[in-house]
């Protein structure tokens, strides 16, 4: 890392990104930095947690971010469904668009957004309440209580999460009780039931064994076709099976996107190479 | 040759014997004496706390645990009569030489004679009948005083309904049917029986009398329902005829049948009442007529009505089980009965102790809770923030009398008053809010609870991981949304240990309580069935308080003391069943939230 830093810092080349017509564009960002404040001994720091990050998300194909740990990856997909917000330190310039419209804005309504963006975190968070309840929890939330209604939405969500033959005898159980990547694929439902148009996974296999993880990919990809993805992880070989298109980011700046095949067979840049080929990171 | 395993197992785990003196240094740097010392210190907490309630135990059941009763004859000496043997009015006793009661405790005594050489003696402690016009209670008993002791099989012990506890030999009873005794000490005449041998009439005319005193309850009961409806009946007649007058037009036939038949209805109604109070003034003769001819001390000799007696017991002629069974029966006269003005039992303590607890409960979770949000959830954490906390922790360390002082202060001389004036003024002078009662009580022990509430709530908060919150919020929650359906629920059982720690508080707090509306005596429940059931402006009675009198107020030291560790022993067990009640609940939300905050 420290000799890296001694090298030129990479320059944002926005020409390098696909190329799209602009009604293909879901989410795009223009310009994005974020400083938050961390606490070094007793004094405050400022530190930058992304920089000058312009990029353009394509509707209804699997992103995936990848880049070695504290490159801001994270940080740059909760800017999206704004839980940055939580962090009463952070600032943050330039502009996220969802289909045109700055979700920055004053006045913007962030349950509604978060509504339209959901999320899926690295250590599964099912509530203590039962599989029915978590998957009813977000329609109960705009205020949905008929009963038939709800049955429904819960099976079709549990079903497209492919937990249904899983969990249909013990809906009414503990979601605690279930195995790590069956608490994954109930939250992944639990957020289909909003119905989002995009799904922000925060490396959402990297606390689960093979097997689960193989299904996860494998719900990413079945879900492709309905919705926009991106998707936060560290592991490669997970990025090259299940995106189409792949950015790398490295130390808060993004040094290259395009479509997997070209960015995992044809970096452009030698970070990029240096960091696929694992020569650091 | 050696194998290469025989090799390994040579040169193994063990280490070579060492010195005394290392084996120690390592002990000593292997903790093994800070294990026994902390081993020492859990036993010494066990062993008091063991020891506390086995004192509790020991001390309340010696007291119900019927002793025998012991029939002493003086020594007559020349020239001396014993004082005690006199009647309260100061006239000398009939029979001076015999005494009858309970031996209560016995002691050696060191006596310095004329010539200065000391000799040991023996002293007895005997209850006579208390509070009896016949004798003393008390008589401290000099072993030269006693000629013999003998225990009369046929003693009675007499628990009066008015608390007294009365010692005699049973001489007669009158027959309850025929009416009065006659007057005259001579026992043989009239319809009296005597029972000098056998007192087994006694305790049927005892079972019955119980009975016949349910039966009276009943028949109270039915006779006011009939009274009721009689009324209702009659206004219900009366209104249909005032509409109905006499020479309408509108009176028909059926209208006339109909008032004919409420008017027989009426009278049926008033015969079954006629008849109902005729069997009470019956049963009530029956209940007042019975007497008992009781033998006391000093000669003389008592009537006593039988309606007046709560309990009899023969103790010297009981077996083990009877005593037994004597003895929780008196238990639980004690804990479920009403206080007199000897002692009584406890249960309107037990009952306000409850009440104000739950009280209590009900007005700090809501406060404690929301300020606990408020600071953990919605304010800024900085400076100000801190500092409430450290004066939160701080005023959880405040003596509780200070709060009592406060209670008295704002609560009952200020708000109280203030709600005099305003709602109560026709009242005036005599307070009704102004004064202490169970609503500034409960108040007061909020106060003192509050920060036991909010520190353990805030815990809790804290402990409830991000990732549930932000799992929340990225469906769309609001953060009001995230804290009722996700935070809250899954800190509850944190909320439940700041209850179980404030009840287990306020439960056993008497100082302020004395300030703020506890009583010794408030014979009228602040919970009961005249409109509006809780009357928060009520003083009430407190086990803890009941404790402090016995202990320090009461004149009557040897009859007290037992009563001091029964209302002790009630108390712990009424504060460990409230504990119990909140645990289990939080064990119930600890099941429901497991691993929600791991």
């Amino acid at each position: 890392m420290r000799r890296d830093s001694e090298q030129p810092k990479p320059q944002l080349f926005l020409q390098e990104t696909p190329a799209r017509p602009a009604e293909d564009i879901c989410l795009e960002t223009r310009h994005l930095s974020l400083d938050y404040q961390a606490r070094v001994g007793k004094e405050n720091q400022t530190r930058r947690a992304l920089e000058d990050v312009s990029l353009q998300i394509a509707r209804k194909r699997v992103t995936a971010f990848i880049g070695p740990s504290g490159c801001g990856k994270s940080s740059l997909l909760r800017t999206f469904n704004r839980m940055t917000d939580l962090d009463e330190q952070s600032r943050l310039s330039g502009k996220v668009l969802l289909e045109g419209e700055d979700i920055h804005a004053r006045g913007v309504d962030v349950p509604m957004l978060r509504r339209r963006i959901g999320m899926v975190f690295q250590t599964p968070n099912p509530f203590p309440m039962s599989v029915y309840e978590n998957v009813a929890f977000g329609l109960r939330l705009v205020g949905e209580n008929d009963k038939r209604h709800l049955d429904d939405k819960v099976e079709s969500c549990l079903r497209s999460a492919a937990l249904w033959e899983e969990v249909k005898d013990r809906l009414h159980d503990s979601a605690l009780g279930l195995s790590g990547g069956q608490q994954q694929r109930l939250v992944i439902a639990r957020t289909l039931a909003v119905e989002p148009e995009v799904l922000l996974l925060d490396e959402p296999a990297s606390a689960l064994d093979p097997i689960s993880t193989l299904k996860i990919e494998e719900l990413i990809r079945s879900l492709r076709s309905r919705l926009t993805l991106i998707i936060v992880t560290h592991n490669m070989q997970q990025a090259a099976r299940v995106s189409d298109d792949t950015a790398f980011l490295h130390e808060g700046r993004l040094v290259e996107f395009a479509p997997t095949d070209q960015l995992f067979t044809n970096p452009r840049r030698r970070q990029t190479e240096d960091y696929i080929t694992g020569r650091f990171g | 040759m050696s194998h290469p395993d025989t090799n390994r197992a040579s040169s193994s785990l063990l280490r070579p014997r060492e010195p005394l003196v290392g084996r120690l240094q390592r002990y000593w740097r292997d903790g093994g004496p800070w294990g026994w010392l902390n081993a020492m210190a859990v036993s010494v907490s066990l062993v008091l706390v063991l020891g506390l309630l086995s004192l509790l135990v020991v001390g309340s059941f010696s007291h119900f645990w019927p002793s025998r009763l012991v029939e002493v004859e003086l020594t007559a000496q020349p020239g001396q009569s014993p004082t005690a043997l006199t009647t309260t009015r100061g006239e000398p006793a009939a029979d001076n030489r015999h005494l009858l009661g309970e031996l209560m405790h016995e002691e050696m005594r060191r006596v310095t004679s004329g010539e200065g050489d000391d000799a040991r003696q023996q002293w007895w402690l005997l209850q006579t009948s208390s509070r009896d016009g016949a004798a003393a209670s008390w008589q401290w008993l000099p072993e030269t005083l006693l000629d013999r002791m003998t225990f009369p099989s046929q003693a009675l012990m007499l628990e009066m309904r008015d608390g007294r506890t009365l010692y005699g030999m049973p001489r007669a009873l009158s027959d309850p049917m025929t009416g009065e005794m006659d007057h005259t000490p001579d026992v043989g005449d009239g319809p009296v029986r005597p029972l000098s041998e056998d007192a087994e009439p006694l305790f049927a005319r005892l079972k019955m009398i119980e009975s016949e005193r349910r039966q009276l309850q009943a028949l109270r009961l039915d006779s006011e329902a009939l009274s009721s409806r009689y009324q209702a009946l009659q206004q219900s007649l009366e209104s249909r005829r005032s509409a109905t007058a006499d020479g309408d037009p509108a009176r028909t036939q059926e209208d006339a049948e109909l008032e004919q038949q409420m008017q027989e209805e009426l009278e049926e109604v008033r015969s079954a009442f006629i008849e109902r109070e005729g069997q009470l003034s019956a049963l009530r003769d029956a209940l007042a007529g019975g007497q008992l001819l009781l033998g006391g001390n000093g000669g003389y000799e008592g009537r006593i009505a039988l309606d007046d007696i709560r309990n009899a017991w023969r103790p010297n002629a009981m077996g083990f089980s009877g005593r037994l069974m004597m003895t929780f029966k008196r238990f639980r006269d004690f804990v479920a009965g009403a206080p007199t003005e000897g002692f009584g039992g406890v249960w309107p303590a037990i009952f306000g102790t409850v009440l104000m607890v739950v009280l209590m409960s009900i007005m700090v979770m809501p406060f404690g809770v929301m300020a606990a949000l408020y600071l953990h959830e919605v304010a800024h954490q900085g400076r100000l923030t801190r500092l409430t906390r450290i004066a939160l922790r701080n005023l959880a360390g405040v003596p509780s009398i200070v709060y009592g002082v406060f209670g008295l202060g704002f609560f009952v001389y200020g708000l109280g008053a203030g709600i005099d004036e305003l709602f109560y003024s026709e009242r005036l002078p005599t307070p009704t809010f102004g004064t202490g009662g169970i609503l500034w009580a409960s108040l007061t022990l909020a106060l003192l609870t509050l920060p036991v509430v909010i520190v353990a709530t805030e815990e809790g908060l804290a402990r409830v991981p991000r990732r549930l919150r932000e799992g929340a919020l990225a469906l769309g929650a609001t953060r009001l949304e995230t804290l009722k359906r996700v935070v809250i629920p899954a800190a509850s059982p944190a909320l439940m240990t700041g209850l179980i720690l404030a009840v287990a508080r306020a439960a056993g707090e008497v100082a302020p309580l004395m300030l703020v509306g506890v009583v010794k005596l408030a014979p009228d429940l602040p919970l009961d069935d005249s409109f509006p059931w809780l009357h928060l402006d009520r003083k009430f009675m407190h086990l803890g308080h009941q404790v402090y009198d016995l202990a320090f107020q009461s004149s009557d030291a040897f009859s007290s003391r037992p009563l001091v560790y029964a209302t002790a022993l009630v108390l712990v067990v009424v504060i460990l069943c409230l504990n119990l009640s909140a645990i289990r609940l939080r064990h119930m939300l600890a099941q429901r939230y497991k691993g929600a905050t791991e």
